[in-house]
């Protein structure tokens, strides 16, 4: 005996995959076709008996770890954005530190002789600088600077 | 002291009203207490479904930690595309497939009977066994002994109460592929317990 054509569609009526109109045709089919109605009366107790299982709850604990789980993901995901920036800013602190101790303030890493204005100012007698106001270790500035610029 | 609890039921219903893509929305934008949120209110249902598919409260509440610290961590890639219950469903049933591979490669068995490790859920009030406990029995094993295959479809179904649609996208596949596996599942459900149906 050939199945009916309806038959294939009673799982999916079951599951209230149907469109409003095929869901009313199979409706009216039902009634009338002793398999289709079988197969349905199938799907429906296995329905139940399926749903009927015990359904276990999560426990107070595991829903708490589930939170705590969450925290430490965004811990992790913090500590992974910080951890390269750190490591970077630590890099360029040691590069300008180095920088810093090798390069001269004419912007040269070759140690050059000090100006005579500056060996004159080691060699200064506070007093006397304080005597006259610091007039003189000035003067002494600014012709050694000038020195310097070729003025 | 006696306005605290008409505020504290007004915070819940208001925390009630907000939808989970807003809630999803606002953990985007970096507020974590409303990703805890949606824990507290997809935690149960996708616990069940993950006891399902794992076969212990163990190993699923081991599925469901790793499903929302994967969730936690993709949240910026969701498109809004799916609900965000769908998109939860999805992300455990892609741990739960991870979780069958890993223990596949340990060892290779059958699901096992609820009542065999003690992990049955507690049926209340059994002081012997009766019809329905033997039915409920018959049920689990009939359910453990599918391919994963084919018990994904019946317990997002079932349990999940999802439209094929949904669960294609749960799944990564097609609708059509969707009906075939849930038609075969069925028929193989009917064969196991045959006895129980008209």
């Amino acid at each position: 005996m050939a199945e009916c054509e309806f038959r294939a569609r009673v799982m999916r009526y079951h599951d209230g995959e149907l469109a409003p109109s095929e869901r009313r045709k199979m409706a009216e089919h039902l009634a009338r076709c002793p398999d289709c109605a079988r197969e349905l009366a199938c799907l429906q107790a296995l329905t139940r008996m399926v749903t009927d299982l015990p359904a276990p709850e999560i426990s107070g604990a595991a829903l708490a770890d589930l939170h705590e789980g969450v925290g430490h993901v965004r811990e992790r995901a913090i500590t992974r954005i910080c951890r390269p920036a750190a490591l970077a800013a630590a890099m360029v602190l040691a590069v300008c530190a180095f920088w810093l101790h090798q390069v001269q303030p004419s912007g040269t890493a070759e140690a050059r002789p000090p100006a005579a204005w500056e060996a004159a100012a080691a060699t200064l007698d506070a007093e006397l600088v304080r005597a006259d106001g610091g007039n003189s270790f000035a003067l002494w500035m600014v012709e050694g600077l000038s020195r310097e610029n070729g003025r | 002291m006696m306005s605290e609890q008409p505020e504290a039921n007004a915070a819940e219903e208001a925390s009630l009203t907000i939808t989970d893509d807003e809630l999803l929305a606002d953990a985007r934008r970096g507020d974590e207490g409303a990703f805890h949120q949606l824990i507290d209110r997809h935690a149960d249902g996708l616990f069940r479904l993950a006891f399902r598919l794992v076969g212990s409260t163990v190993d699923a509440e081991d599925v469901l930690q790793e499903t929302f610290v994967g969730a936690f961590e993709q949240m910026g890639r969701f498109e809004g595309r799916s609900t965000v219950k769908t998109w939860l469903s999805r992300i455990l049933v892609r741990q739960t497939a991870r979780f069958h591979r890993r223990r596949s490669r340990r060892r290779t068995v059958a699901l096992p009977l609820a009542g065999a490790t003690g992990d049955e859920p507690d049926v209340r009030g059994r002081t012997s066994v009766s019809d329905d406990a033997n039915r409920r029995l018959d049920v689990d094993r009939a359910l453990r002994q599918l391919s994963p295959e084919h018990r994904e479809v019946v317990v997002l179904r079932e349990f999940g109460g999802m439209s094929y649609s949904e669960m294609a996208e749960a799944l990564g596949i097609p609708v059509g592929t969707v009906e075939s596996r849930l038609h075969r599942a069925r028929q193989a459900l009917k064969e196991a317990l045959n006895d129980y149906l008209p």
